[in-house]
């Protein structure tokens, strides 16, 4: 048994961001690893940030319990940053991330790794590329592979809600993108998704994200199937990224889609192996 | 197992509603029925199914029939299935 360590201290603040102010909960250890060693967590799309708040929430406490420091950054245009949904952009996404990185530099911690969540990895994964700041570790949690993919099956949220609203002209996934080629904004699930956006985020693929000179990548799948293996997506990025020599190491933690469940859910073997991969312990 | 008990562990799974789906038949009726039967949860199933079963759903195939009860559910994926 070891004694209770001290609360971390939690200090939300805005902080003066790319377009506008960025608001940030800072998880502050009572106790400071000497290392002094830090996290930014970089949340998933749209309504999938807000089910994933509580897991965000654990991991950060988790670390900060244990000496490191962590980061949860609203977007611009998300959460209580500034900016409306319908003005985010993918590019000043990517430098409010290093604004991030750069007020956790003035804090005075220099080993700073990213946790990148579904689309959010593909973000840190791009952030990465840009090679602006050197990165310690890379952590994916249910990474978007694709992100063209990944957008249809957001646009099939609105024809979803058009199928339980029968008063509602039915759209189409087509109709939808030539909306979105014409430069108009598309309403889904309550967000006004900006013609750029989804053009910026259509074009992203993992695969072709250069992270070759990255230390260490640490890929977690989450399946409610006890002993599955990554998915076949996912196989396929790992496998090009090896043959191409990224330091990338798989796994899959048994546990609910807690980015899409009905209800907030939570899964503590993610949490537990994430806290080992970034404090370093366990291999 | 069965395609009906499968298909009831999606659901249960989704939208996080346990036991409650063990009294569920053929007949009971999902949406408009069941309040956590929203458009997230429209979409977090057809891709449950996608990926379990290794199908594509198409636009046109997201109709309300479908979700009507679970034995419409249960048909439709019987019907992918066989495509």
């Amino acid at each position: 048994m070891t004694s209770p360590r001290p609360l971390p201290v939690l200090r939300p603040q805005f902080i003066p961001g790319t377009a506008g102010r960025l608001f940030v909960n800072h998880f502050s250890p009572a106790e400071p690893d000497p290392k002094r060693h830090a996290v930014l967590l970089i949340p998933p799309f749209a309504d999938e940030m807000n089910k994933s708040r509580r897991m965000f929430s654990m991991l950060a406490r988790s670390l900060a319990s244990q000496g490191m420091d962590c980061c949860l950054i609203d977007l611009y245009g998300t959460g209580d940053s500034e900016g409306n949904f319908a003005d985010a952009d993918w590019d000043i996404w990517c430098r409010d991330v290093q604004i991030a990185h750069s007020w956790l530099v003035q804090q005075g911690i220099m080993n700073i790794s990213l946790l990148g969540m579904r689309t959010g990895a593909l973000l840190a994964s791009d952030v990465a590329q840009r090679r602006m700041f050197t990165l310690d570790k890379l952590v994916f949690w249910q990474p978007v592979v694709d992100g063209e993919t990944f957008l249809n099956q957001f646009l099939r949220l609105r024809l979803a809600a058009d199928m339980l609203n029968t008063k509602s002209k039915k759209s189409t996934s087509e109709s939808l993108r030539q909306s979105l080629m014409r430069g108009e904004c598309v309403e889904v699930a309550g967000y006004m998704l900006p013609p750029a956006l989804a053009q910026e985020l259509a074009s992203k693929k993992l695969v072709e994200m250069d992270v070759s000179h990255l230390g260490q990548i640490s890929w977690f799948d989450v399946s409610s199937h006890e002993g599955a293996s990554l998915s076949q997506s996912s196989q396929t990025v790992v496998e090009r990224w090896q043959s191409l020599g990224v330091k990338v190491k798989p796994s899959v933690v048994t546990g609910s889609s807690f980015w899409m469940t009905a209800e907030i859910t939570e899964v503590p073997g993610l949490i537990v192996a994430s806290t080992e991969c970034l404090l370093g312990v366990g291999g | 197992m069965a395609l009906i008990d499968e298909v009831k562990q999606i659901l249960a799974d989704v939208l996080q509603i346990g036991a409650r789906v063990d009294n569920f038949t053929e007949d009971t009726a999902l949406l408009g029925a069941l309040p956590e039967f929203d458009s997230m949860a429209v979409i977090s199933i057809i891709t449950s199914l996608e990926e379990k079963y290794d199908f594509d759903v198409s636009d046109d195939e997201i109709d309300a029939e479908v979700f009507e009860t679970l034995g419409s559910l249960v048909s439709f994926v019987g019907w992918k299935l066989q495509q």
